[in-house]
């Protein structure tokens, strides 16, 4: 099929489904600008919507994705949606550029040996991050459960939409970040996506995608969520959150305590009492804003969108996916 | 901008059935927006017409294209540096004394990139050993690495790569090279042709079922107080359904540990077919490597106790 042109194509919808919030971006790509051209998000948390990352209800998810689609009306009729990090089997791995080439049938067994249980039929895909070890060159592996992708086409599908792409949450966090920051950015961040009941933590050395892991908190998330949740479970949270970092990083030296700084994206990322309670953990300092590059990043929803921008960098990330790929 | 982000592909439209629908919010252009625009642009156009620069450069495009040739000026690529070309003369030797042992090798089996790896692998687990810091190239015959071995770990590898030897894999050292911050080796690497006897009750392990063996074999060394690696080979294809599965084992640990691990493994209810072993004896710490083939033993069929009573 030859490749789509036109105002069509480069329109695409992100759309985010996960335990607490629904989100819909609305992006298009020209050139090495991105615009964000419309976006819309709404909590759902204990509504039974979608538990643990899988949709419960397909009617309801649709309903509500459906009352965002017609509040912001966009153009696009592709679009892409997330997986949730804890659906997903994200690992980076060494290997000489030639190994798959010389044996297609690498890649599954590597994902064989990190597969719990490896009879269940799943996607498998993978591509080099650019970065190179003594091991070899570094490529990211991921894998996913057909079933899970599937419930979610049904889902854009029953929208009336076109599926393109479907990515891991992190993978769409990194993309949403590494196609708007400067182009010289050398710093190490830390990046904590806070979807409670999960937490993900990837980091981003040079520009490189670099994967950390994911947790379920044992903290009771929903005291947080209630109307003046009291400190303590902030701090309980945020020690948490500290702890599994330090685990998560531990191969990567003083990362994450020399890190450039820290940045919250999802759910909770504008939370300011839990920035604050973080603080007093990481040595790095916690962003305020997402550092991006504005000749890059456009916003066409207001210039104050850059301060709640964490909340929706996914979204952005699904948009930057393009039918022509 | 795209080309730095990630795109994975966990899931792939069928680009066919992609037909663009309309979407029911895009906005119309109005016929009259159009008109607008094309008088406009009709104005602009005349407007350049008149300008009698404009003109003369449209009419005379070879003039601009020699005036931006003159401006150009060559810039000659950065030269090398003196490391960059060390390892460029190094690596040119190297490649000269491939091209004169290759005419020596003639019956042997090229290894595959699996085994290679598993050399490596091998290398780099024996402490001290070469402690390979990087693989400079793999081959079909030749791998080119760069260790920080002294003499004495030099020695210990040569005797590593004599017991790996009794894997049926032939491992040699044709040429060392010092170099800054290592020795450079070059290493000739062939097989034997691996035993092929079959038995018709053996059936291919599922690929499902790789890792699940693996470390039973694994834990199996480790309870028999072996130190040792494991690294998964080949998968060699035998018609349509039978695929052996082949693991190189390579540790340490006393007489009895190799015994007791030799023990277990027949012991197992799936089959390990040992092809071949290399064992060097020494004091308390012997080195033993294993060339394994992993099946499983189909169930003995028995006559059914039915058939037995209408007999008598």
């Amino acid at each position: 099929m030859p490749k789509l042109k036109g105002e069509v194509a480069k329109r695409t919808l992100g759309i985010v489904i996960s335990d607490r919030e629904i989100i819909v971006v609305e992006g298009k790509r020209s050139g090495k600008k991105f615009y964000l051209l419309k976006a819309a998000r709404e909590l759902i948390g204990d509504k039974g919507i979608v538990e643990n990352g899988r949709i419960v209800s397909e009617s309801a998810c649709i309903l509500k994705l459906r009352e965002l689609i017609d509040q912001i009306k966009p153009e696009a009729v592709f679009a892409s949606v997330n997986i949730p990090a804890n659906l997903v089997l994200l690992k980076t791995i060494p290997l000489d550029p030639d190994i798959i080439e010389r044996f297609p049938d690498w890649m599954e067994w590597e994902k064989e040996k990190h597969s719990v249980d490896a009879s269940i039929k799943s996607e498998l895909s993978y591509l080099p991050i650019g970065a190179k070890t003594s091991d070899g060159e570094l490529y990211l592996m991921a894998s996913v459960r057909k079933d899970i992708i599937i419930e979610r086409k049904r889902v854009i599908e029953g929208l009336g939409l076109t599926l393109i792409a479907a990515d891991p949450d992190p993978v769409a966090a990194y993309n949403g970040f590494i196609a708007s920051c400067r182009e010289d950015d050398e710093s190490n961040y830390l990046f904590i996506d806070i979807s409670l009941p999960f937490y993900t933590f990837f980091a981003t050395f040079n520009g490189k995608f670099v994967y950390g892991g994911t947790k379920v908190t044992s903290v009771d998330y929903h005291g947080i969520e209630r109307g003046n949740p009291p400190q303590v479970l902030f701090d309980s949270l945020a020690r948490e959150i500290h702890q599994s970092a330090l685990e998560f990083f531990a191969p990567y030296g003083d990362f994450p305590q020399n890190a450039t700084g820290i940045i919250l994206i999802g759910y909770f990322a504008p939370s300011e009492t839990l920035k604050n309670t973080l603080g007093n953990f990481f040595l790095p300092p916690i962003l305020n804003t997402i550092p991006y590059d504005k000749k890059r990043l456009k916003f066409k929803v207001g210039k104050d969108f850059g301060n709640v921008w964490g909340a929706y960098i996914k979204g952005c990330g699904l948009a930057l996916r393009s039918i022509n790929e | 901008m795209n080309e730095n982000i990630l795109k994975l592909k966990l899931y792939k439209p069928e680009l066919e059935k992609a037909v663009p629908k309309k979407s029911p919010y895009r906005k119309r252009v109005s016929p009259s927006s159009i008109i607008a625009a094309v008088i406009l642009i009709g104005a602009i156009f005349l407007v350049i017409l008149k300008w009698e620069s404009i003109v003369d450069i449209l009419y005379k495009p070879k003039a601009i294209y020699l005036k931006f040739a003159a401006k150009s000026t060559y810039k000659p690529s950065p030269p090398d540096t003196m490391r960059q070309r060390q390892i460029a003369d190094s690596l040119a030797k190297l490649v000269q004394q491939k091209v004169i042992t290759a005419l020596n090798v003639i019956d042997s089996i090229k290894l595959s990139m699996r085994w290679k790896r598993g050399i490596i692998d091998f290398l780099k687990y024996f402490p001290p050993g070469l402690n390979p810091k990087k693989v400079y190239t793999i081959d079909d015959e030749f791998i080119v690495i760069e260790g920080t071995s002294k003499t004495r770990a030099y020695l210990d590898t040569l005797i590593d790569l004599a017991v790996l030897k009794g894997a049926f894999i032939n491992c040699e050292i044709i040429k060392t090279e010092q170099t800054s911050i290592g020795t450079r080796y070059l290493m000739r690497t062939t097989k034997q042709p691996v035993e092929r006897v079959w038995d018709d009750n053996f059936v291919s392990i599922q690929p499902y079922k790789r890792k699940e063996v693996l470390d039973r074999i694994d834990s199996l060394s480790r309870a028999a107080g072996l130190t040792g690696n494991i690294t998964p080979l080949d998968e060699e294809i035998h018609g349509e359904d039978f695929k052996r599965y082949l693991l190189l084992f390579h540790g340490r640990g006393s007489t009895s540990s190799i015994v007791e691990f030799l023990e277990g493994i027949d012991k197992l209810e799936f089959y390990v077919q040992i092809i071949s072993s290399g064992i060097e004896f020494a004091t308390m710490n012997n080195r033993l490597t294993l060339l394994m083939g992993l099946n499983y033993l189909t169930p003995k069929m028995s006559t059914p106790k039915g058939e037995q009573t209408n007999l008598q």
